[in-house]
């Protein structure tokens, strides 16, 4: 019996090894080098291949490589399955095959070869690089500092390359501010996941699109309405420059006040929100459109259909109650082409819907548009007159017969500070 | 160092010579039905070692459906169950594994946590200790109360060992390739001391399934010492360490795509080395010391202090912000190139499947190099010298681990008074089971970052996605804790009672049960997405259950019998449904109370001299029922928990046996088990975002009334024909048939919500999305053979027995099937069912040598 439960002792001891071991693979060899090329020789050969429509899209040949640093990742979602990168000459949009991997502060070095070069929107990108097999990680950590430009500048073309100077560049706007139709609302749908243009104005009035993917983690965060700075990647979508905020952090705005209401127009809407329209001659009516390369839609009407038709329609806010408002004030944007009677802003204390006879209404000065389209704001038109509980605000657009300018509105909105 | 491991290996090696297993022994000759190993181990594929959280998700619905076969008996019907049904998942009477109650000595071993016993953790008491009670349905027990499946009561007393050796050996090309037992039992000395000492091991190494093993230990001690006449002492030590590499569950197209029915995508090559990912490890110690006072021949009193302890865990894969490494991911299968009529990407996807393992299986190769890339640097710390050698891991292989202590005391007393027999008893349960996750493997990565990825794209502060706020951003090295870090704490109590009383022709019993039972999370770590809810205790949820049991035995005579029993009873849910998502935070879930099950059976009974019959109906509510379940939800980036409660099923059936002896040496054997295991009501879900605090909805009704519980063939029969022959040699051959065997359906299938889209006319399309599919009838034959030798007078006893499962080699029956929690509306085959082959033709050979 001793010999049973030695015999058990040692097989026990035995029990406890039996147990797999993996080795790791050798590590793989990075991707080959076979020269380098710099970014603006890429955006070089880009214009040179396709200055003439090409039947083929470009595609790297060599292990020719290129070297950067990436600006912007794709971590807050707003960028997705790209980068950007950029060297001593230049920045680059990155298309990848698939998400994720690379991150700001990257140092890269990519083997072009099957790599495309092409555009979208005029932005010139490299593109279907598969991370696995083209790209290799020297180092990470590295502070890319945003360039601090104006925002005319960021029109401006690089003779060099024919191409916008700062295109795929991260860079730093001072002193800018969210237009009013842009303010108080959220930086992208984040429940459609559709993607939001705002406009973003600097103190001289010049405007730039900062784009904003529903995808993005401060989709659903709140324009400030205050001034402050911005870090953007600069893109262009066709003719228009578009920026690309990488993360929520770029953005160092004051909250500001915001408007006490606004009517945008953004969402293709003449009457949501409770606006109505009346057609008190004739029957042309008011429409949103966003014709003329604007960023947003805004309210147009104009009385020429096969020639000029009498009319007068009005446009007419919800009621709003200012009794506890300090300084209300009305803000619009407008603008006007061709001849014919001007646009009138009203208000009333005693509308309560039906036809606009039924109330008694004052006309509100405003600063008007100089014509040409061109959009201008009217001035903060003080409400402190009326500072009651049903307050409707108006415009009334007139035609004859023989005459009728266009007129459009935007960015309605009732101000207090 | 390298001598220690050579005598490690060599013992191994050893072992498979000199051992084996007691069972078929027993078997050959007590002729008792105890559960055939072999069979059994299908299910440490099946039975959870715990319900995995995250990660691996459908998969785990599958394995959350344990077999009922961890059990062993004299019944006939359990025997064809366990030895001929378990290949097609068969439970006996649809019901799942809490309505069992597993015993050790007397101590319920079911988790108060999940509701059964697991087979990781247990399985080895086959091997330690192969006596076992079994009985099947509302019966009287001695041991304390138990549910509609009866009860397995394991004796592990060393005194209840006859003194012997026993050297077993067998080998399957099932789920292990070598098992070898040796167990020596002193029997009661004179001297007052029992002994029994058992050691086990089982191996094998992709036997059937590709990619899987099996490596399992098991050290038994069984003491006893006889005070004297009344008072006997018993020490119970039992640990079974295991490791096993598991398989999946898959789509049909990959099987097709594979050509092999057994694919198993839980595996891959490293360094041109086969390695799973899935791999489930127990290592839980249990101690039992048990008083027994027999103060007269007519009472007895028994009393015990029981603790288990020690870890499970579950490996898997995770990866943050890299593509899906699963090779079965929806988008890689050819389908869903072809869907878009994107034939020519197909037709490539389908020639990778082919001819490319690395594509068909895990590439750790290429997630290794991915790692070893990917120099990283915290963005707080950009800019502040260059970083040039740390890489953060894209992928690692993680431990789901559960680190248990469970304490129960019981005491039970019995005592006959005449016809009259009384049973009462009282435990105590104190329950504290510790998760959390640790690194297992950074798979060449230097370090990885305690973040929630689907948090971290929703917030837009940088403290959101961690894991651990009193540690942010911290680098996670390997054996490291990460991820969540939580107890389950349960406190139990229970009192039971039961009378027995013999009266003429009729036996009757009657049994009352009353428990209480406090249930809380507590967090260790505050998540940044529940800052203030995840840390510190959770409200407690109490539980107040009882329950009645009774029955009756009509002797019309000798030979034949009438029985009715019946029970009601109530009790807690799983734990999990309790909280809604348990490793992050301590919120409770709303409408989750205790279950309700009202069971009956009648059976009629015949036992004469060479004829046994036994009919039986069985009628089994289990009303009000909380189920939870995880899926991933592409619209809002996350996983999402699932909850469905209130929901009430029916198992009700006839089961028939006859056993017929012919010229005493013909045996013909019949069993027929048919049974309706459906969905009574509609019942209510709800479903939380697990990376906010997000409710998607609640109060949905899910219309399932009528729909079949799936996952078991409803139907189960066979029929064995059985030789003995003179010289202690038998063969016998079984024909099995099963069929009613349905598809376990998406209850989110099954809303207003996901056919409004339909609604106008009578759209076909409607069956598509609420259909129940029902799997192919299939049947098997199977054949065993003994022969048993007693050398030098009876002093050594030889045995040997193997079988032939599925003789016939069908590879194509359907075992098992379940609809995927995620699906696509606009596009139903985006996510295909999953399914399991039954096995094809599979052996077993047994020997043993006792003296």
């Amino acid at each position: 019996m001793k010999k049973i439960f030695y015999l058990l002792f040692v097989v026990s001891l035995g029990f406890t090894s039996c147990k797999k071991k993996f080795d790791n693979p050798a590590p793989q060899a990075p991707p080959a080098v076979n020269g380098y090329i710099t970014i603006d020789s890429i955006i070089k050969r880009y214009n040179v291949y396709y200055s003439v429509p090409p039947s083929k899209v470009y595609k790297f040949a060599s292990d020719v490589n290129v070297t950067g640093i990436v600006t912007a990742d794709e971590i807050s979602g707003n960028l997705y399955k790209s980068v950007y990168i950029k060297d001593a000459t230049g920045g680059m949009k990155i298309n990848l095959t698939y998400s994720g991997g690379l991150y700001v502060g990257d140092s890269i070095r990519i083997n072009l070869r099957g790599v495309k070069l092409n555009s979208y929107g005029n932005q010139i990108q490299l593109d279907s690089i598969d991370l696995e097999k083209s790209v290799h990680k020297i180092s990470s950590g590295t502070l890319v500092k945003p360039r601090k430009v104006t925002m005319n500048q960021l029109a401006t073309i690089n003779p060099l390359v024919s191409q916008l100077y700062f295109q795929s560049e991260l860079v730093e706007l001072d002193s800018v501010e969210f237009d009013t139709g842009s303010k108080g609302v959220t930086f992208a749908d984040a429940v459609n996941k559709a993607s939001v243009s705002l406009v973003l104005y600097n103190s001289f009035g010049s405007k730039v699109i900062v784009r904003t993917s529903g995808y993005s983690n401060f989709a659903s965060n709140i324009v400030p309405c205050g001034k402050g700075n911005i870090i953007a990647i600069v893109g262009q979508y066709n003719g228009a420059i578009q920026l690309t905020i990488r993360q929520h952090t770029d953005l160092s705005i004051a909250t500001g006040t915001c408007p006490v209401y606004v009517k945008s127009f953004n969402d293709n809407s003449i009457t949501s929100g409770g606006w109505t329209t009346k057609n008190v001659l004739g029957n042309i009516n008011w429409a949103t459109s966003n014709a003329g390369g604007a960023p947003t839609y805004y309210a147009a009407i104009s009385n020429y259909i096969s020639g000029n038709q009498a009319c007068e329609t009005w446009l007419i806010s919800p009621p709003f109650n200012l009794t506890n408002n300090i300084n209300p004030m009305l803000s619009f944007n407008n603008a006007y082409n061709y001849t014919g009677p001007a646009l009138e802003a009203m208000v009333s204390t005693n509308y309560s819907g039906g036809a606009v006879s039924t109330a008694s209404w004052t006309t509100l000065p405003y600063t008007a548009s100089t014509g040409g389209f061109n959009f201008v704001n009217s001035g903060n038109i003080s409400l402190n007159a009326y500072k009651t509980n049903n307050v409707t605000i108006a415009f009334k657009y007139s035609g004859t017969s023989s005459s009728g300018s266009t007129w459009e509105l935007d960015d309605i909105a009732i101000l207090d500070y | 160092m390298i001598k220690s491991t050579t005598i490690k290996h060599l013992l191994c090696f050893a072992l498979l010579f000199f051992a084996g297993t007691n069972f078929f022994a027993q078997i050959s000759q007590s002729d008792s039905t105890i559960t055939d190993p072999s069979d059994s181990l299908d299910n440490t594929f099946n039975i959870p070692v715990f319900n995995a959280t995250g990660g691996d998700i459908d998969s785990d619905i599958g394995q959350q459906e344990s077999s009922s076969l961890l059990q062993s008996g004299r019944d006939l019907f359990a025997q064809f169950a366990i030895f001929h049904f378990n290949a097609a998942r068969y439970r006996v009477r649809g019901y799942s594994f809490e309505n069992l109650s597993m015993m050790l000595n007397g101590i319920d071993i079911n988790s108060p946590e999940v509701g059964f016993a697991s087979f990781g953790e247990w399985g080895g008491l086959y091997g330690a200790a192969p006596f076992s009670e079994y009985r099947l349905g509302n019966g009287a027990s001695r041991y304390g109360f138990s549910g509609p499946a009866g009860y397995n009561n394991f004796d592990s007393k060393a005194s209840s060992f006859r003194k012997g050796t026993r050297i077993a050996y067998g080998t399957t090309n099932r789920n292990f390739r070598h098992r070898t037992t040796i167990s020596h039992s002193t029997g009661m000395m004179e001297n007052g001391w029992a002994l029994r000492l058992t050691v086990s091991n089982t191996m094998g190494d992709q036997v059937y399934i590709p990619g899987t093993y099996i490596q399992a230990n098991t050290f038994y001690l069984g003491l006893d010492k006889k005070l004297n006449s009344k008072n006997l002492l018993s020490l119970t030590a039992y640990y079974s360490p295991s490791e096993i590499g598991g398989r999946s569950n898959a789509q049909l197209e990959a099987y097709e795509l594979t050509n092999d029915n057994f694919y198993n995508r839980n595996w891959g090559y490293q360094n041109g080395k086969v390695r799973n990912s899935v791999v489930r490890k127990t290592n839980r110690p249990t101690f039992m010391l048990t008083h027994v006072l027999t103060p007269g021949t007519t009472s007895k009193l028994s009393t015990s202090i029981f603790f288990n302890s020690g870890k499970a865990s579950v490996s898997g894969i995770n990866w943050n912000n890299s593509p899906n490494p699963w090779p079965d991911y929806y988008r890689y299968f050819p389908s869903y190139f072809y869907n878009q009529g994107l034939t020519d990407q197909g037709d490539a996807q389908k020639a990778l499947w082919e001819n490319d393992v690395n594509m068909r299986q895990l590439n750790w190769d290429r997630m290794i190099a991915m790692n070893q890339d990917n120099v990283y640097t915290l963005p707080s710390q950009i800019g502040q010298g260059t970083n040039t050698t740390e890489t953060r891991s894209r992928y690692i292989l993680e431990d789901r681990i559960e680190d248990l202590k469970n304490f129960v005391f019981s005491s039970v007393y019995n005592k006959r008074i005449e016809n009259l027999f009384i049973s009462a008893g009282i435990s105590g349960n104190v329950y504290r089971n510790h998760k959390y996750k640790t690194m297992n493997d950074l798979l060449g990565g230097t370090f990885w970052l305690d973040y929630d990825q689907f948090a971290s794209n929703l917030g837009v502060s940088s403290s959101f996605q961690q894991n651990n706020l009193s540690n942010p951003d911290q680098k996670i090295y390997k054996g490291d804790k990460f991820g969540y870090d939580f107890n389950i704490n349960i406190n139990k109590a229970q009192a039971w009672t039961q009378a027995e009383y013999s009266v003429g022709k009729f036996d009757a019993y009657a049994g009352l049960q009353f428990s209480t039972m406090q249930v809380w999370r507590e967090g260790f770590v505050a998540n940044g997405k529940f800052p203030t809810t995840s840390e510190g205790k959770s409200a407690v949820i109490p539980f107040t259950n009882y329950g009645i049991k009774g029955g009756i035995t009509y002797k019309l005579n000798g030979r034949n019998f009438i029985t009715a029993h019946g029970s009601f009873l109530t009790r807690p849910p799983e734990v999990n449904t309790m909280f809604i998502s348990s490793e992050t935070r301590n919120d409770i879930t709303q409408g989750v109370t205790s279950e309700q099950v009202a069971s009956y059976e009648l059976s009629y009974l015949l036992k004469s001299p060479g004829f046994k019959a036994r009919a039986t109906y069985y009628n089994t509510s289990i009303n009000n029922q909380s189920q939870m379940r995880i899926f991933w939800y592409d619209i809002y980036n996350t996983n999402v928990n699932y909850f469905l409660t209130g929901l009430n099923e029916k198992h009700q059936g006839v089961e028939l046996t006859l056993e017929k002896t012919l010229f005493t040496s013909h045996i013909l054997q019949g069993v027929f088990g048919y049974g309706n295991y459906y969905y009574t009501n509609r019942p209510k879900a709800q479903a939380w975002q697990t990376n906010n605090n997000t409710e998607l909805y609640t109060n949905r009704t899910v219309y399932w009334k009528n729909y079949y519980v799936g996952g078991t063939p409803q139907l189960a029969s066979g029929f064995t024909y059985k030789y003995m022959g003179k010289k202690s040699w038998n063969v016998s051959a079984t024909f099995n048939y099963f069929g009613e065997l349905y598809i376990m359906t998406n209850p989110d299938r099954r809303t207003e919500e996901a056919v409004v889209a339909f609604q106008q006319g009578d759209d076909p399309q409607i069956n598509d999305v609420v259909g129940q599919e029902k799997m192919p009838d299939f049947y098997t034959v199977n054949l065993n053979a003994g022969k048993s030798f007693r050398l030098k007078g009876g002093k050594y006893f030889l045995g040997f027995n193997g079988g032939i499962n599925n003789l016939l080699n069908n590879k194509n029956a359907l075992s098992f099937g379940y609809e995927q929690t995620r699906w696509d509306i606009g596009q139903l085959n985006r996510f295909e069912n999953k399914y399991q082959y039954m096995m094809g033709l599979t052996y077993r050979l047994n020997a043993s040598f006792s003296f």
